[in-house]
């Protein structure tokens, strides 16, 4: 910023801006009061700090409160009424009395004009506001005016307005959920399954594992026996034909629900026989041989 | 409402003007449908249909939480003597300087003048305005003397 007319665009002749007749707000300027008696919006557009947050030093926490001023009172307090008894003796005293008056007079006048001044120039603004805000409508209202091509032209406006997707019917989600349920339960379901078969297949490995010393030694001695390095070779490398014995193994017990190429018990066969299904395919096989060896019987005796 | 997926849009209308392909795909969203409906209002597109990844629905389709993820917005671009109608969509509004103009200064634009670096509206052109969650053609805004977002032009 540079000196003097630099201060204002190297205009001269600019007036400063003037100051205030009044410094306080007046007691009559119910619209200020009003502002000031309003709830304080909080959050983040709020204004204030808030709990536990400190303010900045050489700062007040809460604003100084709103001065409010009564026009009559300023008067009385900056030029009281001159007192009763003084009387002017000569025609000087005179005068300057009555000069005093004026002055007195011109000032209270000047504060009150200024009141209503300022009462005036609020009740401009509310009414330059309604009227701004009148004619706003109205001439939204002319825009939005209903035309008779909105009845017969569909407007691919409208189309805009509606709602992008359409939501779940209280029906379609009931199916969801069910569904959801369903799945969940299914994955869990499967997975007991698996451990059940892993568990079925551990309990048959048990069977033959080493857990004494004797169990141990014996073992030792049973493979080292042989003395045939052969057949160990063989029984720990991985040819092709172990390969394929091992896959065919795994099949067959895929195939019937067994462990070890045949050996133990699945898990497939340890369900049929819990849930009866054994029991019942065996009796109908039973049932249907008796038929058999019956009717062949029948023929026997017919031929004979 | 994302600058930066306008902005992708607005590339990929270009890209595809430039490369003289006559339909093309944009994301299915509330703000997407609001610009191409505006761009179809105003001539730079033939076609605007809803429709899947594979397509533009031949039925109409219900759109539902179970096939939200496959719709898309299907535009028909437009060519004449060879030249696209696009030949050039960019943002004016950038996510990171975005510029909120008055109806006053919305209507400067429109009559020749630069409003803070924004280049005046040019004959044939169209400059989207986004008032609330509204999208609008720039004349529209100032018709209805409204200010918003001055979000794209497009010639």
């Amino acid at each position: 910023m540079g000196k003097g007319a630099a201060k204002y665009g190297y205009k001269s002749g600019i007036l400063p801006s003037t100051r205030r007749i009044l410094k306080n707000p007046t007691v009559n300027q119910t619209n200020i009061i009003e502002k000031i008696k309003d709830v304080k919006p909080k959050g983040i557009k709020g204004t204030g700090y808030a709990d536990g947050i400190k303010h900045p030093r050489g700062s007040h926490r809460n604003p100084p409160p709103v001065k409010f001023v009564n026009v009559e009172e300023v008067i009385y307090n900056s030029v009281k009424p001159r007192s009763e008894g003084a009387k002017a003796t000569s025609e000087k005293q005179l005068l300057k009395q009555n000069q005093a008056e004026l002055r007195r007079k011109f000032l209270s006048e000047s504060l009150r004009n200024e009141e209503q001044r300022l009462l005036m120039q609020e009740e401009l603004l509310k009414k330059k506001e309604r009227i701004l805000h009148e004619q706003r409508e109205a001439e939204l209202q002319e825009i939005n005016k209903e035309r008779s091509s909105n009845l017969t032209i569909p407007t691919l406006e409208d189309i805009m307005n509606q709602p992008l997707m359409r939501q779940r019917t209280a029906e379609e989600q009931a199916i969801l959920n069910l569904k959801r349920k369903h799945n969940k339960e299914m994955i869990e379901f499967k997975a007991k399954e698996r451990k059940l078969a892993s568990l079925v297949q551990l309990s048959h490995a048990a069977d033959h594992f080493i857990v004494t010393e004797e169990q141990l030694a014996a073992t030792v001695e049973k493979v080292f026996a042989s003395d045939n390095q052969d057949v160990l070779r063989n029984k720990l490398s991985l040819s092709s034909s172990q390969q394929t014995a091992r896959n065919e193994s795994e099949i067959s017990d895929a195939l019937f629900g067994t462990l070890g190429n045949g050996r133990f018990v699945g898990l497939p066969i340890v369900k049929e026989f819990l849930s009866g299904e054994m029991e019942q395919f065996t009796e109908d096989v039973n049932s249907k041989l008796d038929d058999l060896s019956k009717q062949a019987e029948e023929r026997k005796d017919s031929v004979l | 409402m994302s600058l930066v997926n306008l902005g992708n849009v607005c590339a990929h209308l270009q890209n595809c003007s430039r490369a003289r392909i006559g339909l093309t795909a944009i994301p299915y969203t509330k703000l997407h449908l609001n610009f191409a409906y505006n761009l179809y209002k105003h001539g730079f597109l033939s076609s605007l249909q809803r429709g899947s990844t594979k397509g533009p629905d031949v039925t109409p389709v219900d759109v539902t939480p179970d096939n939200i993820s496959t719709r898309k917005l299907w535009l028909g671009l437009k060519y004449r003597e060879n030249k696209p109608v696009i030949s050039s969509c960019r943002l004016i509004s950038k996510p990171n300087l975005r510029i909120n103009l008055d109806a006053q200064d919305l209507k400067k634009l429109c009559s020749g003048n630069s409003i803070r670096l924004i280049k005046p509206l040019a004959p044939g052109e169209l400059i989207l305005v986004k008032s609330g969650t509204e999208i609008m053609d720039i004349n529209d805004a100032i018709a209805k003397k409204l200010g918003g977002e001055v979000l794209c032009r497009i010639r």
